[in-house]
């Protein structure tokens, strides 16, 4: 839907602003990689020129595109038409969005699973610990307080360690 | 005048490149220093200093007093494991295992200041 | 003097040749001072580069036409400030300046590198030396800047004419600069696995260095964009150009890069993905380089055919092949410490946004590499040009915006449905407010509407965390600019983030502008008489001759008149019935109305030499829109051909650049939490000692 709203029907414009959106579309055959709007070469003058009387002549945007391509090949488009071995051009994007987007989601899906097991191997001996803890309190000055047990969730408060 | 030039810095990162060799014990020692036990030691220092920040967040009231005990003492917790391997003899752990270790340390301090974030 | 500039090049081979070597002996026979050694010989490519790019310069600034490139890239009357951009103007000095940079920035990083990463810095520094070795020696055997010609002609051919312009001086530097650059923190991460160092110590020296060459690759991007925009005279500023591509690639890459490594700091995840990510960015990077040089697309910017090709072509193949091989290698060791809690947390939008980064990337290189697919599957050449990449990405790049709203108002872990409902409100209310008061004020184009939605509802989710955030702290008595500030440094990465987002938004808002409402006429005036499009008038005044020896070359002097459409309504009706936007007037007089806005003097230049056009547009500014003249060319009866157009929105692409920048150093600033307090220093101290 919305790509049908993003053109521009071409009766709405006038054909100053087709000639403009024409020109976008055709490459220049002499220059690199620029089209014929963007290109002061000779050649390019003239094709501005031609599509300007094309249009004139009533012709549609696809008709002046073919008349083009019939004289310099298909090269001249700037973007491949949707048909044949070019749709491949067209459809790869899709194929790249959507498989990137299962990829990720596949991806988000397999570290959920594994979540579980992570949790469980890092609890260490806490018991053997007691000996180091009250040495990091003397380095660091802490004096416990009780309140820590409000908030320890597993109930595997310091605290109890230590005593 | 050219051909000087050249040979001044041909020679000049000959020398440059050289000179350890001529001052090889220095650099054994430096390369003894990196071991182990001083990364560990580090680390644990890291964990103080984090600890201190906290300490410095709870006092400006960025962080609840019972945040604050949960964070400080997944912190305390990692300085005592660090504290335990420092005190174990070194040869019993290999230095693949220990960089695990250390890595793995260090992975549970940063669970504790992560929260600040949030 | 080639002679030096030779021996230069070749001393420089030889130190890259002993660091990569020693590093990697000294490691497996465990000899220390030949590591040190190593290190040493990669400080020392500086003085080899220096020395040659010295030797250049100089060579320029003499004039010495015996060297070929000096022959081939400047002439007598050639400014002297353009010896520095005729230095890399051509293949051999552009390579050049690439090693240059490269052994400064190796240094650099090598010197100020943490402690904690000795284990795996020879292998980093044998990387850096590896890279640097291939550029000493295509410089050496295949691209010599300092070849000499048989006869010594008395003039220089000149500089390209398209280069002589301030933008040149920071452009073509800064994109080389910043595409070599992505070396460094691949070196980091790679020299990491191949040392076995599998903790997260690369991480931090990874993340600056790869930010730095990211900025510095955009900043190049924007002021190339910008230099089209007002010299190249096609009335664009990007022409999604095969090398326009192959920069933006590696720049999707590291803009990944640079969100999913802060899940690996804060999270201790997405370590697979995050050393991947530097492989694609540095292997794009080899890419870029090759299809630069003498690569199989054309492009406006590639230098002049050159049998580099292959040479380059060989290294991209390396370079992917060793760093997937030795990511496959370590692979089961770059676990995450944990899992993904919620599909609805920060680091699973970060991983979408990522997905879509490299989406585009994809897309982008599919384009480029099309129209090979298909000279080689059935003989027919086709063009993949703008048209098809603003179809194929555009989409994708509105997602990415999309997401850059929704990944910060996501928590880390796990979002509640309540915290959902209290940040999204307001963002999501002030983007559909947006979208229903320019549908009210009867703008057209659904799509840019929806795009301005979105963008709205983005800039209202930063602002909305800024304003929570800076409140907060007022109420505690600070004043409102004092608080603000202080939110900002208390995370310096995030809230650097969001002024580079704010900046993104703003290229936004000019590409959209640009792209969907600009207007356009052309016409051919004579002096006294004017065109007149939409509600301005040009007229064209006068012109005046500035050609020198080396081109015929003339401004246009032209008022820039606002006028009131009304006074115009019968041309103006008259010009709709034969299907012109714009129109030409004879008669110049003012109407009621007319106001003069402008005097603008575009510029039209032809060389001879290079048989080439170079234009400077005149260009109207205002944060509104661009009023925008061409002179296409002074035509032989006297009358100018003028390409005018209105750029809605055009502004905001070049004010997004300084944002950008400040975004960018705010988010690398080195972050006060990050250095022990001086208690724990002293402490420090004192227990080393022991």
């Amino acid at each position: 839907m919305m790509i049908t709203f993003g053109c521009i029907r071409e009766e709405d414009i006038t054909l100053e602003q087709r000639m403009h959106q024409l020109t976008n579309q055709l490459m220049c055959p002499v220059c690199d990689a620029q089209t014929i709007d963007g290109s002061n070469a000779q050649i390019s003058q003239d094709m501005r020129a031609k599509v300007r009387e094309l249009l004139q002549e009533g012709k549609s945007n696809s008709e002046i595109k073919d008349y083009f391509v019939l004289r310099y090949g298909e090269d001249i488009l700037a973007a491949p038409k949707g048909i044949g071995f070019n749709l491949l051009a067209w459809i790869m994007p899709i194929f790249i969005v959507l498989g990137g987007i299962s990829i990720a989601f596949l991806a988000l899906k397999n570290m959920r699973r594994s979540n579980t097991q992570a949790t469980l191997i890092g609890t260490p001996k806490q018991h053997e610990l007691s000996k180091y803890l009250k040495q990091v309190d003397t380095d660091l000055g802490i004096h416990e307080d009780k309140n820590s047990e409000d908030y320890n969730p597993n109930n595997q408060s310091v605290d109890e360690i230590k005593s | 005048m050219v051909i000087i030039l050249e040979i001044t810095i041909a020679l000049l990162s000959i020398a440059v490149i050289a000179y350890p060799f001529l001052r090889s014990e220095k650099y054994k020692s430096i390369f003894e220093k990196l071991g182990t036990r001083d990364k560990i030691l580090a680390e644990r220092l890291r964990i103080y200093s984090k600890i201190h920040d906290l300490e410095a967040e709870l006092s400006s009231g960025d962080l609840t007093n019972s945040e604050f005990l949960l964070m400080r003492d997944e912190l305390r917790m990692s300085a005592a494991k660090l504290l335990k391997q420092e005190s174990e003899p070194p040869i019993s752990v290999s230095g693949n295992e220990l960089e695990a270790e250390v890595a793995r340390q260090r992975e549970q301090s940063r669970q504790a200041s992560e929260d600040r974030d949030l | 003097m080639a002679e030096l500039g030779t021996m230069a090049l070749l001393i420089g081979l030889g130190v890259t040749t002993y660091s990569l070597l020693g590093s990697v002996i000294g490691v497996k026979i465990g000899l220390p001072e030949l590591i040190v050694s190593s290190r040493r010989a990669l400080y020392m490519s500086i003085l080899s580069a220096s020395v040659a790019s010295t030797t250049l310069i100089a060579a320029f600034v003499q004039n010495e036409f015996a060297i070929k490139y000096v022959a081939d890239h400047s002439n007598t009357i050639m400014d002297r400030a353009y010896v520095w951009v005729a230095f890399y103007s051509g293949n051999e000095g552009s390579l050049l300046y690439i090693v240059l940079i490269l052994s400064i920035i190796s240094a650099i990083s090598v010197r100020f590198a943490p402690k904690q990463l000795a284990r795996s810095m020879p292998w980093t520094i044998a990387i850096l030396a590896g890279v640097q070795l291939f550029y000493f020696f295509v410089l050496s055997f295949f691209a010599n800047p300092f070849e000499l010609l048989e006869t010594v002609p008395a003039e220089g051919r000149g500089i390209n004419p398209l280069l002589t312009h301030p933008g040149m001086f920071s452009h073509p530097p800064l994109l080389m600069g910043g595409l070599i650059a992505i070396t460094i923190p691949f070196a980091f991460s790679s020299g990491a696995l191949l040392a076995g160092n599998y903790g997260d110590d690369w991480v931090n020296v990874a993340r600056i260095s790869a930010i730095l060459s990211w900025a510095v690759l955009g900043t190049g991007m924007l002021l190339g964009a910008w230099w089209a925009y007002t010299i190249l005279g096609w009335g664009g500023y990007w022409a999604w150009d095969p090398i326009e591509n192959v920069a933006l690639m590696p720049w999707l890459v590291m803009t990944a890069f640079a969100h999913s490594i802060m899940v690996q700091k804060r999270r201790g995840m997405f370590r697979m993905w995050n050393v991947a990510l530097l492989n694609i960015a540095f292997v794009l990077a080899q890419l870029g380089m090759f299809i630069n040089r003498g690569g199989p697309v054309v492009s406006v910017h590639s230098f002049a055919s050159s049998t580099l090709g292959m040479i380059f072509l060989g290294f991209m193949m390396f370079a992917l092949i060793f760093a997937f091989t030795l990511f496959l290698w370590r692979m089961p060791h770059l676990k995450s410490d944990r899992a993904m809690e919620s599909f609805l947390s920060r680091e699973a939008s970060f991983l979408v946004n990522n997905f879509l980064f490299l989406a585009v990337m994809g897309i982008t290189l599919w384009g480029v590499l099309f129209p090979l697919f298909s000279d080689l599957a059935r003989d027919v050449s086709v063009s993949v040009s703008a048209p098809y990449f603003n179809r194929a990405n555009g989409p994708v790049l509105l997602g990415i915006v999309v997401m850059m709203g929704v990944g910060p108002l996501l928590p880390w872990r796990k979002a509640s449905s309540r915290s959902l409902r209290q940040w999204f409100i307001w963002p999501t209310a002030v983007g559909i407010l947006t979208i229903l008061v320019l549908l009210g004020l009867g703008v057209k184009r659904p799509v840019a509407i929806f795009s301005f939605g979105v963008i709205a509802f983005v800039a209202f989710a930063i602002l909305e965390e800024w304003a929570r955030g800076t409140m907060a702290r007022h109420r505690n008595g600070e004043n409102w600019a004092k608080a603000w500030w202080k939110l900002v440094n208390g995370n310096r990465p995030r809230h650097g983030g969001y002024i580079v987002h704010i900046s993104i938004l703003m290229l936004g808002l000019g590409i959209i502008g640009t792209n969907f409402y600009q207007q356009r006429t052309d016409g051919a005036l004579e002096i006294g008489q004017s065109l007149v499009l939409d509600n301005y008038r040009i007229e064209y005044v006068d012109n005046g001759d500035s050609s020198r020896p080396d081109r015929i070359a003339k401004w246009a002097e032209i008022s820039v008149y606002n006028i009131d459409v009304n006074s115009y309504a019968t041309e103006k009706s008259a010009a709709k019935a034969q299907g012109s936007t714009g129109f030409t007037l004879n008669d110049s007089t003012r109407r009621p109305g007319d106001r003069l806005i402008s005097q603008i003097n575009p510029w039209h230049g032809f060389y001879l030499d290079f048989n080439m056009a170079s234009v400077r547009s005149g260009i109207r500014s205002t944060i509104i829109e661009d009023l925008y003249v061409i002179p296409r060319d002074f035509l032989p009866d006297g009358r100018v051909s003028l390409a005018v157009s209105i750029n809605p929105l055009a502004w905001w692409l070049w004010a997004a650049g300084p944002i950008f920048i400040l975004g960018t150093m705010v988010a690398l600033w080195p972050q006060a939490a990050d250095r022990p307090n001086t208690q724990v220093r002293r402490r420090m101290i004192r227990e080393s000692d022991i």
